[in-house]
Order: C-alpha cells, then sequence, then structure tokens
C-alpha cells in the first residue's frame, strides 16, 4: 500500500510540473477571451453562454489533460527504460498501474478546480447569481475524465503507440456522447446483424450521457438524486474494469 | 497477479459497470433526441453534428440562437421596431423569411431552451406580422416542456394581437414583462404600444427600465431614442 501511495505521488508531482498549470492558464486566458467576444454576440444570453462554455472547455481541457497524461504515463517510462528500476523492486505491476492512474486523476482534480474558480470569477463579474447546479456539474465532468484517463491507459498499453492511444481513446470518448443517437439508430435499422454490432458498441463504449449532468440540468425532471449514486458507480466501475484489463495486459509484458 | 485473475476481475467489473449502466437507465430521463429531430439548416449541420458528438447541446442550441440574433439584426433589420406591425399586408414573409427555421434549429438541439421561443415568437407575431407561424412555434415549445406555463401568456397575447384587441395585447404583455427573463424585444414592443395608445408615462417607464437592464446594444440604443422624444415631449420616466 506504501509503495502504490508512492507512485502516486510521484505521479501527482510529475503531472504538475510538466503541463497542468499550463493547461490551466491556456484555459483562463482563452476563457477572458471567448467570453469578451461572446459578451458582444450573445447580448441577453451572455452568462448562460459563458456558463455552457466554461463548463465544456473545464471539461475539455481536463480530457485533453488526462488523455496525454496517461497515454504517456507507462510508455515514456518504457521508451526510456525508467521503469526497469521500479520493476526490479518487490512491486507488483498492478500497484504500478492503479499507483500512476490515481496520481494522475488527483492532479487532474487540481487543474479542474483552478479552472472553476477561473470560471466562476469570471461569471461573477459578468453578474451571474450563484447556481447550485454549477457544483453538481463539476463531479460529473471530473468523473468523465476519471472514465477517459482509465480508458487511455489501457488503450496505451494494448496499442503501443501513443498516437495510436489518442486516437481509440478520443473515437471511445466521442462515441460516448452518441449513445442516444446509436440506439435511436438501432432501432430505425431493419437488419439484425447491424442492430447486433451497435448494440454491442452501445454496451462497450462509456455511455457518457449518464455522466453529462452540465447539458441536462435544465430539462425539468431530470436528473434525479439517485443519478449521484448510479452515475458514480458507473463511472467508478467503468474505469476499475479497463485498469483490470491494462493490468492484464500490463503484466503480460516482458522487459 | 496473476493474469487469468485480473481477466476475471475485469470482467466482474465489466459486468458490475453492465449492472449499473441498466439501472442508470431505469432512473435517468436522457433525453432521447434524435440527431436532426427539427429541420436543420444544412449549412450549419456539421456545427450542429459536432456539437452533439462532444456533448455539448446546449452550447451547440447557444451558438445557434446567437446566429439567429445575429441573422435578426442583419440589413434586413434597418427599420423601426414595430414598423411591421403597421404593414397592411396581413403576413410580411419578405422580411426575416428564415427566422422560424432558425429557431428550431437551436431548439432542435435544446428543446427546453425557453428563451428562444420566446424570442422567436415575439418577432415573428409583434414585429413581422406571422402570428401562425408563432403559435406553432410556441406549441412546439409547449409540447417540449409542459410546465413552463409562459408560452400560454405569450400565446394568449398573440390571439388577441391577431384579433387587434390591442388592450387584451397590453393587459398580457405586461404581465410577461414581471419575469425577468422576459426578452426586451416584448418590453420594446410594449413600450410601442402604450406610445401609440398615448400613455406615454408608462411608455417612459418601460423604455428606462430597457435601458436600466437590457445588455443588448440595439435595445439600449432604441430606448434612449425613444427616452429622448418622450422627454422632448414632456414625458420622463
Amino acid at each position: 500500500m506504501k509503495s502504490l501511495l508512492s507512485i502516486a505521488r510521484y505521479t501527482f508531482v510529475q503531472q504538475f510540473r510538466n503541463r497542468l498549470y499550463l493547461v490551466v492558464l491556456f484555459f483562463g486566458a482563452l476563457l477572458m477571451g471567448v467570453s469578451l467576444l461572446f459578451g458582444a454576440l450573445a447580448a441577453e444570453q451572455e452568462v448562460r453562454v459563458i456558463f455552457d462554455l466554461g463548463l465544456l472547455l473545464t471539461e475539455l481541457f481536463g480530457i485533453v489533460a488526462v488523455l496525454f497524461g496517461a497515454v504517456t504515463l507507462v510508455l515514456e517510462e518504457m521508451e526510456s527504460k525508467t521503469i526497469y528500476l521500479l520493476l526490479t523492486r518487490p512491486l507488483p505491476r498492478g500497484f504500478y498501474i492503479v499507483g500512476r492512474y490515481l496520481g494522475l486523476v488527483v492532479s487532474v482534480v487540481i487543474s479542474l478546480l483552478l479552472m472553476g474558480v477561473i470560471h466562476v470569477t469570471l461569471l461573477g463579474i459578468k453578474g451571474w447569481s450563484f447556481d447550485p447546479h454549477y457544483l453538481a456539474a463539476l463531479p460529473f465532468i471530473y468523473l468523465k475524465v476519471c472514465v477517459v484517463g482509465a480508458l487511455a491507459v489501457f488503450f496505451s498499453l494494448f496499442s503501443s503507440s501513443a498516437v495510436a492511444s489518442v486516437v481509440f481513446t478520443l473515437f471511445f470518448s466521442l462515441l460516448g456522447h452518441f449513445g442516444s443517437e446509436l440506439t435511436f439508430l438501432a432501432r430505425k435499422s431493419e437488419s439484425v446483424l447491424s442492430v447486433l454490432l451497435v448494440k454491442t458498441i452501445i454496451v462497450i463504449m462509456p455511455n457518457f450521457q449518464f455522466l453529462n449532468y452540465r447539458d441536462v440540468w435544465h430539462i425539468p425532471g431530470s436528473p434525479p438524486l439517485s443519478l449521484w449514486v448510479w452515475g458514480g458507480a458507473y463511472a467508478v466501475l467503468y474505469a476499475a474494469a479497463c485498469l483490470s484489463l491494462s493490468i492484464a495486459l500490463f503484466s503480460r509484458k516482458e522487459f | 497477479m496473476s493474469i487469468k485473475r485480473t481477466v476475471l476481475t475485469a470482467g466482474i467489473f465489466f459486468m458490475a459497470f453492465l449492472f449499473s449502466a441498466q439501472a442508470i437507465s431505469t432512473v435517468f430521463f436522457t433525453p432521447r433526441w434524435p440527431l436532426f429531430g427539427a429541420p436543420s439548416m444544412q449549412d450549419n449541420a456539421l456545427l450542429d453534428v459536432s456539437g452533439v458528438f462532444i456533448g455539448a447541446r446546449r452550447f451547440a442550441a447557444d451558438l445557434a440562437f446567437i446566429q439567429l440574433l445575429q441573422y435578426y439584426g442583419s440589413e434586413e433589420t434597418e427599420h423601426e421596431e414595430g414598423e411591421a406591425d403597421s404593414l397592411a399586408a396581413g403576413v410580411s414573409l419578405s422580411f426575416y423569411p428564415h427566422l422560424l427555421t432558425y429557431a428550431r434549429r437551436s431548439v432542435g438541439l435544446d428543446p427546453y431552451f425557453h428563451d428562444v421561443y420566446l424570442f422567436a415568437a415575439g418577432a415573428l407575431a409583434f414585429n413581422l406580422n406571422r402570428a401562425e407561424e408563432a403559435l406553432s412555434l410556441l406549441a412546439e415549445g409547449k409540447k417540449a416542456d409542459p410546465t413552463f406555463w409562459r408560452y400560454q401568456l405569450y400565446a394568449g397575447a398573440i390571439a388577441f394581437r391577431k384579433s387587434f384587441q390591442m388592450d387584451k395585447v397590453i393587459e398580457l404583455l405586461e404581465e410577461a414583462i414581471q419575469y425577468p427573463d422576459c426578452p426586451p424585444l416584448l418590453e420594446n414592443i410594449l413600450g410601442n404600444l402604450h406610445k401609440k395608445k398615448g400613455n406615454y408615462a408608462r411608455a417612459a417607464q418601460i423604455f428606462r427600465h430597457i435601458l436600466e437592464t437590457s445588455r443588448d446594444q440595439g435595445y439600449l440604443d432604441a430606448a434612449r431614442r425613444q427616452l429622448e422624444t418622450l422627454r422632448s415631449m414632456g414625458y420622463t420616466a
């Protein structure tokens, strides 16, 4: 357990030294610039636009940070051979993967919070009156980011190429938002084979609509309180399944 | 941990998340909006699909609404608000013929975007004399969100407007502008109606309110001009 925490702490420090602060700074600058533009264009809807755009950018930057962090997490150490130093110690390989992942997602939560502070400050300047839905949207964004991180770790071990891992993960992430449209297509299709194929894809892909609180909070009767439990459980279990497969792949690797 | 055990663990987690997915589907109302639920504008289809792909329907609807505002604020608006009102010809399709399509594009992405229904219905009915289009848009809004009763209020005002019962229109619009999310477009229309009826003091109050609360430069300029006219007539808010 101590070794797992050491790896997590090492990854956390490494991520912050690498790029996360830059991501946050870039987010702040981009949000300020874009909000000024929309301020002129959106007129009465300025606050709504900045609210939606800010949450979207928070999520996108969180995903970018976790994606590139996760993809290079193990690959970099394999390429620079520094992984040998760790694996020659009595350290279970599963601990290495879980520790690296935990360090990564903890570092991302801090950058998400920083982006949230920048966003709320900007909304406050524009005359936004505090809405508790904002606080509810951030944890769901974080859950989504965690699932994408776990997927990226899996694909980085599966494909052994950073570019291919990024492409696979992005593909899964994008289709994850397409769940209801895929279900719609499956219902319209008459071919049994294509229905089966689409249904398999729906099952394997992460269904990010379950975690897309920032896009549905304003719909009457949605989302219910139970979303917190089931949404959280879904994300944790999906990430755990990805990490288990990653450990299986990593255990088979020969160095 | 052996490979067999880790694969088994992954399998158990996979089954568990399938169960949680099934459970979440039963408790969580996921809006099942077909991709092109509303007539889409081909030029902007890529933008709309991109919004859906990244899970940002709300923001895609915001962008569509901004494009609606740009369309409605384009060159064709070189006329005073309410000028179309005075057009004797029943329906003025020559002004902004695609306004309804723009509105439908935005609410097709987010059917709960109340302000689009209210803004577009107000513009269609009171400025462009196309009450039928406005009523059909409000009916779509009511179908999407029956709990938002202000659609009824607007529909009532439009129906009275059709039958030229201007006192009733003023009464309903007075109620509508009490809500903070009432678009300045309607306030502006109400101000103009009061001015036409000779209620200059009330008109001045409404234009003053627009000046104090609106973020739209067009309405701010229009309200300022109206207040100057009223001031020259001896009425101040």
